[in-house]
């Protein structure tokens, strides 16, 4: 199961929702905490589908290959550009793997400039000019086109540093997260990988994926295959410009998706009636709380400091797992029809 | 030798434009014969690399010389490579820029004026919220 929580605009609290969210889930799966609730109706779950049958975690697992993992929840920091959970969980780091991409290298002996490579190049990371062949590593998306179809075998490739996945553990929790190098553009790359070594991690029951921010590459690549999206958005017009923009990003990656409304106290009702006309599932109302922004300005997160956010947490939580278990199981059945 | 105005238009009355990647036309005037002819220039809506494609496009056509308004670090690096002498901060039409590059007026270009992706003139997908303020520009760019 995979959770991931984006936002159009930034500052609205994805990292706040994602951390607390995957701190909750794994308090009641270890059943430490408040034990969750098996009450299946709620005054604010109006109409939406019922929810799964409790958390979908194993008690007992086997611990990922290699990583030194336990399985479980894991929580992945996918904002490559900038990640910041590390900073509220403080992980011990067990690892970390850099993240390369095949650039291409030119044979100058068997070159005869015939311009194929640049002609293949979607993105003018190769070119050639009369009797010059020049690259642009920093441009290529490394697809391995011009490699591929240089009819005189004169491009190989090799790989250029793009980034890092660093693994640990907190709080029980297993954690990844993807860094970009200073200076490097390209970030899909390295959020793939951090992605398929987190979901390739033995035993990771619930993925939750911290995104970041907009609706552009970097954002799409992290939420791409979610089972369910929340879209963390606050009642302001920024706040429904973005969401808007985010609600069209995910229906084109035909991803379900709810809504997180925070600081939900402030501005108008806009955000809630746009909800409504779009038949997007509010699953939260999270209020302002002064509390909760000074442990946050303190580097802590909410759940385990703050009395009352652990539950709202773990009711959040467990909506979100219902809603994309029922929407798992809508999306198999139009598979088999 | 060969000379390549960016132009906004088809002909040589029409103004230059101040792009070089992006630019709708290059007019190119051949300084032995006088003859001219327009290049409507393909890379205009590219995604990427319109500076780099519009460097080959000229320089497969044997153009020696390029007058423009700004241009970007990567076509620099490949006019550089092929020889092409690069004039810039050029306006007026296209007429008189070729003018005043056959009387010896224009100096040649130092290095890029603009940064990457200048010629785009769009904001970017990442959230506009205010942690995010001042950085919308830099982390516009598709990846």
């Amino acid at each position: 199961m995979i959770l991931s929580v984006a936002s159009g605009k930034g500052g609205t609290g994805k990292t706040t929702v994602a951390v607390n969210l995957a701190l909750a889930l794994g308090r009641s799966s270890r059943g430490s905490g408040v034990p969750p609730s098996n009450d299946g109706s709620s005054p604010r779950n109006n109409g939406h589908p019922p929810r799964g049958s409790g958390l979908p975690l194993r008690e007992h697992g086997q611990p990922p290959r290699g990583s030194g993992l336990p399985p479980g929840i894991v929580l992945v920091d996918a904002d490559v550009e900038e990640p910041n959970c590390h900073l509220f969980l403080r992980p011990r780091w067990k690892g970390r793997e850099t993240i390369t991409l095949p650039v291409p290298e030119v044979d100058l002996e068997r070159c005869d400039y015939c311009g194929r490579c640049a002609d293949v190049c979607a993105y003018s990371a190769i070119t050639v000019i009369r009797d010059v062949v020049l690259l642009f590593p920093e441009l290529c998306h490394g697809c391995g086109g011009c490699s591929l179809l240089c009819p005189r075998g004169a491009v190989a490739e090799r790989p250029r540093p793009l980034g890092s996945v660093r693994w640990g553990r907190a709080e029980g929790l297993s954690f990844y997260h993807g860094e970009l190098d200073p200076g490097q553009a390209l970030a899909p790359p390295v959020t793939r990988a951090l992605k398929a070594r987190a979901l390739g991690a033995r035993g990771a029951d619930l993925v939750i994926v911290d995104a970041p921010p907009g609706t552009s590459c970097p954002a799409v690549e992290a939420v791409r295959g979610s089972d369910l999206c929340l879209l963390v958005t606050e009642p302001t017009p920024f706040g429904l410009s973005d969401l808007t923009l985010a609600v069209e990003m995910t229906a084109k990656l035909d991803v379900p998706t709810a809504v997180v409304i925070n600081r939900a106290d402030a501005g108008d009702d806009r955000v809630d009636r746009f909800c409504g006309e779009r038949d997007l599932p509010v699953l939260a109302r999270l209020p302002f709380d002064r509390r909760v922004a000074e442990t946050y300005a303190r580097g802590r997160p909410a759940v385990g400091a703050v009395p009352g956010w652990e539950e709202r947490f773990r009711e959040l939580g467990e909506r979100a797992l219902g809603l994309a278990a029922a929407s798992r199981g809508r999306g198999e059945k139009r598979c088999r029809t | 030798m060969k000379v390549a105005v960016s132009a906004q238009g088809p002909d040589l009355d029409s103004p230059v434009d101040s792009r070089f990647g992006r630019a709708p036309y290059f007019v190119i005037v051949d300084l032995e014969t006088g003859n001219h002819e327009t290049l409507a220039n393909p890379n205009v809506g590219a995604a990427q690399g319109a500076g780099i494609q519009t460097a080959r496009l000229l320089g497969n056509r044997g153009v020696g010389a390029v007058l423009t308004g700004n241009i970007g670090p990567n076509p620099v690096s490949a006019l550089r490579a092929t020889g092409t002498e690069i004039h810039l901060g050029i306006s007026g039409t296209v007429s008189q820029a070729v003018e005043a590059f056959r009387r010896g007026e224009l100096e040649p270009c130092s290095g890029p004026t603009v940064e990457a992706h200048f010629g785009l003139g769009r904001g970017g997908g990442r959230g506009q919220g205010p942690r995010e303020a001042g950085r919308g520009g830099r982390r516009g760019r598709r990846t």
